[in-house]
């Protein structure tokens, strides 16, 4: 079998002499590879090249055979075996024709027994060996190393593969795509194969995931064989360096403005991997209200999740070091951070910022420092009382460098320069420090100065006695306007914050009222923003369980209505914090405590919260009365039309029989044979209707009993078929001869197929009767019922398996709908299901699926395998 | 001359029941089996009386009353199986002449037609209509 032996054809030293193959890789049959490669063929002739076209195979479409014209072919080789004829290419001829360049269509073919080779890809090798250049084509599924993962996704297991190295060893690989959309609308429009040859292995196949699937698989193997190339160009050429395959990126979101730019920046980042995840994560801060906009953060959420990233929230004081936990645990490759919206001034004072901290921590993970228009502007004040620490150290740095400075710049003009003005200058330093540091530093400055003023600058010099009251009324003055200004700078300050506390916090109620007004989830939402907003590990919305004595009676305990955040909450002694709302609900919050000043836009989050869930009780009290009040409606227009349905035949009968008993006329034979024969199918249909009714009570029910046993599927058309009379003679059966038995009961599968040949009898053009055809796939068996009308639009599919979907009476031909919703749940009854299809060319195809009695034997011989199996080729 | 009547019934069986039983009876019969082929065929050969049902494939057979009313005095019976009063109050109104509730006795629908046909052609009377 060293022919076969994929190692001695894979990386095998370029011979001189020996041909170039290049190979089209499609992912499925139909996306054009035949095309391709007869379009490559005919621009290669024109050139001057001698092309010939050693093997091709056009599955009839006219597309592909056109192009066929104006190339040499080589006529095939005629081979028997087991009694049938089999076609091939005609190694010897090719080789003996000695073109230029050969078109060999499925590379991965097997011969049939008796050929030179086993696989055509050993045919073509020899084409090759000869110094013939060779375009072939491959789908995806024949790859070897991918063979049980196209099994696993298409559920049809493939025989012919060729190994992955010949496949990387051509020199040029080209891939031919097609979006599983437009193959399907090839597939629908005929263009792929003819309808009749449309069977369950081809439709299951070609489902839109499946051919999802498959091209991911040939984009991905493709990707995989270009990345080799590069790699062996990087060693070719000595470029080191490793290349991660996937990144994974992490982006910090303040809640700023500049969060946008940054999560664009970090998802282009992602995007330059292929794969790349985007992650957005937001540190809350465990103290107080993380002065982070929450109408921001949701926005920029949902931009995150809209370039497909997630978006994390942690909690954590030392905003770096929660980052970097969380970058880790993620395994991410790559952190995105914006630019430090502080200004240099307060960088100096604080220390580094947390950009320069997360570098030093990021060890291995990439840190991206990425500007934006909003560098160096603060963000929103944090919401507490007085002049932040920072502030205030100002200040006292200020007075200790103004002071001294003062003194030592005025005391030497002492002469030149009066009380008055000294005075003047050190107020004014007062007045700087309570700017920057506000009261208490201000207080101090202005009695150091007093007493700076007293030693330096008032007489006597040098001593802390004042010799005239004048001085001493000064420098009073000048202690009282200092404490007064810098309780004014003071005050100010507090009120700003106070201004600014109110202003996030009324921000954040609007929210917060917004997505209660919204509806959709309000109280989640609601819950969502607390839990944000006040950095909590978890926050309940409990309720008061009524007790055994109804809701007025004895407390019996807590019952959890929403939560967001974990874990849940169970009584309210549990919560850190607890804000009673109403005498039956009560939000707890756990994670922390929280200050007084917190309270009160808690207060009024609990009664959005509360607003919320009657809210949302009252829409589900709508809700609930909605169906009813349908349902009234739905019921008077049913009876209409199964009265309509009953009557009908019921009319005809008895109005035939009525006339026949008439004794003031006289029926000839021709009249009153006519008449019988009315009634006659009046009642059948009469019978016909009422076994429905029955059978569907029975259904939904629960009541139908089903005896499954192994049956012929080909006797149990035919007594359908019976059963619909001489309107059934024109059907066409097309049953394959040799087909397992189905695991079925036999009666009712009979019903099942003549409602349903019924239906497509019904709708059939004349001229075009239905075809039922069957094939089998793997443990399943197939019945497809294929009619050339009008067909069904895909929106309109599951409406018409709904029992009595027709309402009043307007229409005779289609009856009540119970037909095809009868079908598919006795179909269901025996472990089969029932499914609409187009019928590729126009018309609807209703495929049976049953379970066959036992697994059918897998083909053994090339013959059946090509005939049974999956699409092989395009 | 015999009298003409057009039956308008989507239902073939109950059609040709009605049509076997109105030919032997000595009728000129037409059929239609959609409200527009029976306002065509109305048109075309205007007939002495007309057996109508309501439910019709194209429409409700209270529009082809009125429609027929338009320049048509024939009688109208009104064959249907509604058998709310309201069915019945809105097809009278809309101008019919009688209502007949499916399934019915041949022989009573063929009385009721010769009625509707008798106040048809009494001498002076004529048929009114007030809507």
């Amino acid at each position: 079998m060293s022919e076969t032996d994929p190692a001695r054809y894979a990386d095998r030293p370029g011979p001189r002499g020996r041909g170039q193959l290049r190979i089209y890789l499609g992912s499925a049959a139909g996306v054009g590879k035949t095309y391709a490669m007869l379009c490559e063929g005919h621009r290669r002739a024109e050139r001057g090249t001698d092309v010939v076209a050693a093997f091709i195979e056009t599955h009839g479409r006219p597309h592909t055979a056109a192009l066929i014209e104006g190339l040499e072919v080589i006529p095939r080789q005629r081979l028997a075996y087991r009694g049938t004829s089999f076609e091939e290419m005609d190694l010897d001829a090719v080789l003996a024709r000695h073109p230029e360049v050969a078109l060999v269509d499925e590379f991965a073919h097997t011969n049939v027994p008796g050929s030179r080779h086993e696989k055509r890809w050993q045919d073509v090798e020899e084409i090759l060996e000869a110094g013939i250049d060779v375009i072939s084509n491959v789908n995806i599924q024949h790859l070897e190393s991918l063979n049980d993962v196209v099994e696993k996704i298409t559920g049809v297991p493939q025989r012919e593969t060729v190994p992955d190295a010949i496949v990387r060893a051509a020199d040029q690989v080209e891939l031919v795509d097609m979006t599983p959309e437009a193959l399907r609308r090839r597939m629908a429009h005929g263009n792929v194969y003819p309808a009749e040859k449309i069977d369950a292995a081809l439709t299951h196949y070609f489902r839109a995931g499946n051919l999802a699937a498959l091209r991911e698989l040939a984009l991905l193997w493709l990707a995989d064989k270009v990345d080799e190339g590069l790699q062996r160009y990087r060693a070719a050429h000595d470029i080191h360096g490793t290349w991660e395959a996937r990144e994974r990126v992490v982006v910090a979101l303040t809640g700023g403005q500049e969060g946008d730019t940054l999560i664009r920046r970090a998802a282009r980042i992602a995007a330059r991997s292929a794969g790349g995840d985007l992650l957005a994560v937001h540190v809350t801060r465990s103290d107080g209200l993380t002065g982070a906009n929450p109408a921001a953060l949701a926005a920029q959420r949902r931009l995150v999740e809209s370039l497909g990233g997630s978006y994390h929230q942690v909690v954590g004081d030392n905003v770096p070091d929660a980052l970097l936990t969380f970058a880790r645990a993620e395994n991410a490759t790559q952190l995105v951070l914006g630019v430090s919206r502080r200004n240099w001034l307060s960088a100096l004072l604080t220390g580094p910022g947390v950009s320069n901290r997360t570098i030093r921590g990021s060890g291995d993970i990439d840190v991206h420092i990425v500007t934006h228009g909003q560098m160096g502007r603060r963000g929103l004040p944090r919401a507490r009382g007085g002049l932040p620490l920072r502030r205030q150290l100002a200040g006292y740095a200020l007075a200790v460098v103004l002071l001294p400075l003062l003194t030592l710049c005025l005391a030497p003009f002492r002469n030149a320069i009066n009380l008055t003005s000294d005075v003047l200058f050190f107020l004014a330093a007062v007045v700087a420090v309570a700017l920057v540091g506000g009261f208490v530093p201000a207080v101090l400055t202005a009695v150091a100065g007093s007493l700076l003023l007293n030693y330096y600058f008032v007489p006597p010099i040098h001593q802390f006695t004042i010799s005239q009251a004048n001085n001493a009324l000064a420098l009073g003055i000048f202690v009282a306007v200092g404490l007064a200004v810098s309780s004014v700078v003071d005050g100010a300050a507090r009120r700003s914050k106070q201004a600014a506390r109110a202003s996030a916090e009324s921000e954040l109620l609007v929210t917060a009222a917004g997505s209660v007004l919204r509806g959709q989830r309000a109280l989640t939402a609601v819950l969502d923003r607390v839990r944000e907003a006040f950095g909590m590990e978890s926050v309940t919305l409990l309720e008061r369980a009524p007790g055994p004595a109804g809701p007025r009676g004895p407390v019996t305990g807590w019952v959890p209505v929403a939560t967001s955040g974990g874990p849940e909450l169970t009584r309210p002694e549990d919560a850190d914090v607890d804000v009673p709302v109403t005498d039956s609900l009560t939000l707890g919050l756990r994670g922390r405590a929280l200050p007084a000043s917190d309270r009160r836009v808690l207060g009024a989050f609990a009664n959005y919260a509360a607003a919320a869930l009657e809210q949302q009780r009252l829409a589900a009290e709508a809700d609930a009365a909605r169906p009813i009040a349908e349902a009234d409606r739905m019921r008077t227009a049913l009876l209409a039309a199964v009265s309509h349905d009953l009557r009908t035949p019921l009319a005809s009968a008895k109005a035939a029989v009525t006339s026949l008993r008439s004794r003031n006329v006289h029926w000839n034979k021709e009249d009153r044979d006519e008449l019988l024969a009315t009634a006659d199918e009046s009642l059948d249909r009469l019978t016909h209707l009422v076994d429905n009714l029955l059978d569907m009570s029975r259904l939904q029910a629960g009541a139908l009993s089903v005896f499954p046993r192994a049956a012929d599927l080909e006797e149990v058309v035919s007594r359908s078929l019976d059963d619909l009379g001489p309107a059934a003679r024109e059907v066409i059966v097309d049953l394959p001869a040799t087909l397992p038995e189905v695991q079925v009961d036999p009666a009712i599968l009979e019903r099942v197929i003549a409602n349903v040949t019924a239906n497509a009898l019904r709708y059939s053009p004349p001229g075009s009767p239905p075809r039922l055809t069957a094939s089998a796939l793997t443990d399943r068996v197939e019945l497809r019922i294929v009619d050339r009308g009008p067909g069904i639009p895909e929106a309109d599919r599951d409406r018409v398996f709904v029992p009595f979907q027709r309402l009043g009476d307007t229409d005779n031909t289609t009856g009540v709908g119970l037909g095809l919703a009868l079908s598919r749940g006795l179909t269901e009854a025996m472990g089969g299901t029932l499914d609409l299809e187009d019928t590729p060319g126009g018309g609807l195809t209703m495929a049976i699926s049953l379970p066959a009695a036992q697994a059918p034997e897998r083909a053994g011989t090339p013959s059946a395998a090509s005939a049974a199996g999956a699409p092989d080729a395009g | 001359m015999n009298p003409r009547v057009l039956i308008v019934e989507d239902e073939p069986a109950l059609l040709r029941a009605l049509r076997i039983n109105l030919r032997a009876r000595g009728y000129d019969v037409a059929t239609a089996s959609a409200g527009r082929e029976a306002l065509a065929e109305a048109r075309r050969r205007p007939p002495d009386a007309v057996l109508l049902d309501l439910g019709l494939p194209d429409g409700d057979g209270g529009e082809v009353i009125r429609e027929l009313r338009g320049w048509s005095r024939a009688p109208v019976i009104v064959l249907s199986g509604r058998t709310g009063p309201g069915d019945k109050i809105g097809a009278l109104d809309a101008g019919a002449d009688d209502y007949v509730t499916k399934p019915f006795d041949m022989e009573e629908l063929l009385a009721r037609l010769r009625a509707a046909l008798r106040r048809g052609e009494q001498p002076g009377m004529g048929y009114r209509y007030q809507p």
